[in-house]
């Protein structure tokens, strides 16, 4: 067994991503609780006897998600943590259902920075890093400030440690791969 | 640099142009035909001027395709270039190439053409394909693409002979399709065939109705025609899988030479693949009981571009739209044939012998835990249901046994945990985990058994998680990502969280420094 690994010794995110998790959450909880207009209109219209005020029922629902939303921030925040090591990066997320990525650097196909306005208001950035053969990010930070997401990036494409693929000699080696004498299944 | 110069496709690949079109159409083409044969005299609109449009939209590109296309190996690159108005060329260099398809529908077989796919890391579909060129021009360019100067047939480079590596019988084709029924196949079939053609619903209904109508007429031994019904339905599935399978593999020939294994198959449509060994990332072995007892298996192995592998003429739109179809490597396999083909598809490791080990004693329990939640809902369901049973229906209610009223839902709920619980027990009884020799293997299932091969050098991305259930019993799951579409995920479920940890991080360093690293794992 290696070395183990505590998760709680990672790096956290910047603590102003809670506010744009925060305001993100807002925004999602009022669109959904707005679906939830057409079926109270239609409960009132239909004349059936309606116990509770109008309005009620996306009210209700703005309130419910919108709480536990923002009820969740803090604990993802304490669950979002990352670690840039010698040759690979760590990410650690999830409050209930948990989860732990390691990526190679040799591994990563490309990097990419985004941030959305209130990202770019709040001076974040997201990095979403690419391996081989999977068309969606492989790992996602969100919420870095701006110097340290041009550090990650500038660490982990580092392209001149990766030998070129095309000319070192291991390539010759590669090419035809020794067959080992198959022997038959003795009885 | 010199100029390339461009080469055109053989000049039937108009009418292979067209066939492809009459089928990508064929929606439009069967409605045409359906229209006319129950031509009805309501409707004005003329069919044949339809015919007509029609006939102008699918010849008209066929000829502007080849007017257009044109390919060139230059400097170790393939060009192609397409287009009139929008013009594009591509350019793929051809050490990136994971693996050459030779195809042959059979309008290729009648005029004598061959298709050439080429597939790359990219996607899962094929990065060029080469729509026809006669049987020479074909293998000249495959020659060329696998890296040698060749410019006429006679100059191809042969080598030595190939070493056949598998042929199977007609006996064991026979067998693999036997043990196997495509019923269920086929009932999704009609149903979305009526579900996109409601004017064919609409003659299946009137022509049921009729059917009812004379069955009224029998005598009313309903269970029995029922029974005969289904049985017959399946037997008919059983015929169609047999067929199938001879059909589509009739001839099958595995091969190896150079690195590279070569497959080629099928008797109404022929195909050729070709990959070379050094970019295979997974190997997986089927095998469901019946098969177990016939001692014959599946195998498949995934490369990191979609691998036309499987593919067969009429599952041919379907393997373009879903990554998720498996690479068959040979649709029939002995048992003790197995060391040798998985030898010669990963050369570089051993996997004979690997040390398998059982995942914790605590995924019963977990199993248990989990069915928790559902067992007491759906338990909860059946209490709501008697309970407005007896409320609304007093009378039906009262025909039903007092204790079955009353324990209903307790032993709803107790048969639902005694399940997860027998799922857990055969779960810890038949699953196997090994990473002998670096390579993560793993074993799954009892009715059916699934083998999993994995090389620690082609592991992009390992995961452990950890659902609520199992942080009660400190249990995790480790996941290989590896970048072969189909099988890209390779699962150890509920291992120890200390040992999940361990095997994350020690195979995801070690997939860092392995040689298969230079070619980014692919």
């Amino acid at each position: 067994m290696g070395d183990r690994i505590d998760i709680k010794s990672w790096k956290n995110l910047e603590p102003k991503v809670q506010t744009l998790w925060r305001v993100t959450n807002g925004i999602m909880s009022l669109v959904i609780s707005c679906l939830a207009i057409a079926p109270d209109l239609i409960i009132r219209n239909l004349g059936t006897k309606w116990p509770l005020f109008p309005f009620a029922l996306p009210l209700i629902a703005f309130v419910v998600i919108g709480g536990l939303t923002q009820w969740i921030v803090g604990k993802s925040y304490q669950c979002y943590r990352y670690e840039l090591g010698e040759n690979d990066l760590g990410v650690a997320k999830g409050v209930f259902w948990k989860s732990w990525r390691f990526v190679n650097r040799n591994r990563i196909q490309h990097v990419d920075l985004t941030s959305g306005p209130v990202a770019r208001a709040l001076g974040l950035v997201e990095v979403s890093i690419f391996v081989g053969g999977m068309p969606t990010a492989a790992v996602v930070i969100p919420g870095l400030s701006m110097s340290e997401g041009e550090r990650l990036r500038s660490t982990l494409v580092k392209a001149a440690d990766v030998p070129n693929p095309m000319e070192t000699p291991a390539t010759s080696e590669l090419a035809p791969p020794p067959m080992q004498q198959w022997e038959p299944p003795r009885e | 640099m010199s100029e390339p110069i461009f080469q055109r496709l053989h000049p039937l690949t108009m009418a292979v142009e067209l066939e492809k079109m009459v089928r990508q159409l064929a929606f439009a083409v069967v409605y045409l035909v359906f229209m006319l044969v129950t031509k009805q005299e309501s409707q004005e609109v003329s069919f044949e001027l339809l015919a007509a449009g029609l006939g102008i939209v699918l010849v008209i590109p066929a000829i502007w395709r080849y007017l257009t296309y044109g390919y060139s190996v230059t400097d170790g690159k393939l060009l192609i270039k397409s287009g009139i108005i929008r013009k594009s060329l591509r350019t793929i260099p051809l050490d990136r190439i994971q693996n050459i398809n030779l195809k042959r529908r059979w309008l290729h077989r009648i005029l004598g053409l061959v298709e050439l796919e080429i597939e790359t890391a990219a996607g899962a579909q094929a990065e060029a394909s080469i729509n026809a060129l006669g049987e020479e021009q074909a293998h000249v360019l495959k020659a060329q693409l696998m890296g040698q100067v060749a410019t006429t047939y006679t100059r191809i480079e042969r080598g030595q002979e190939d070493l056949v590596l598998y042929k199977p019988t007609g006996m064991e084709l026979f067998l693999v399709g036997a043990s196997e029924n495509r019923a269920g196949a086929m009932i999704a079939a009609v149903l979305g065939l009526s579900f996109f053609q409601p004017m064919f619903t609409n003659f299946m209904e009137t022509q049921s109705d009729k059917v009812v109508e004379q069955a009224k007429h029998l005598p009313p031994q309903t269970g029995l025609m029922i029974a005969l019904g289904i049985s017959g339905f399946l037997l008919f599935g059983w015929i169609i899988s047999i067929a199938s399978t001879i059909i589509k593999y009739y001839g099958f020939k595995l091969t190896e030479k150079d690195g590279k294994l070569k497959r080629s198959y099928g008797l109404i449509n022929h195909f050729e693949n070709t990959l070379p060994v050094n970019r295979v990332q997974t190997v997986h072995i089927d095998q469901n009981f019946i098969q177990k007892w016939l001692k014959i298996c599946k195998m498949y192995v995934a490369t990191a571009g979609g691998m036309a592998m499987a593919s067969g003429g009429e599952h041919q739109r379907q393997q373009q739209t879903s990554a998720h179809t498996p690479p068959l490597l040979t649709p029939v396999l002995r048992d003790e044939m197995r060391g040798r083909l998985l030898q010669a598809s990963l050369p570089l490791y051993d996997v004979s012998q690997p040390e398998y080990h059982p995942v914790d004693k605590g995924t019963i329990w977990r199993h248990i835990r989990s069915a928790v939640i559902g067992s007491i809902f759906s338990s909860a369901l059946v209490y709501g249901g008697m309970q407005l049973l007896v409320k609304y229906q007093p009378k039906r209610a009262a025909q039903i046994p007092a204790f079955q009223l009353q324990y209903g839902p307790y032993v709803v709920f107790f048969l639902l945990m005694l399940l997860a619980a027998l799922s857990g027990w055969l779960y810890y009884r038949f699953t196997r985990w090994s990473e002998t020799n670096s390579v993560i293997a793993n074993k799954l299932g009892w009715f059916k058994t699934r083998w999993n091969y994995l090389p620690v050098g082609k592991i992009q991305l390992t995961e452990v998680m950890q659902s609520p259930a199992q942080r009660w019993f400190g249990l995790g799951t480790v996941r290989f990502h590896s970048a072969a579409p189909a099988f890209k995920i390779t699962e150890i479920d509920d291992l120890n969280l200390e040992l999940a940890y361990d095997l994350a991080n020690r195979t995801h360093d070690k997939a860092g420094e392995t040689r298969d690293a230079l070619f980014d794992g692919f």
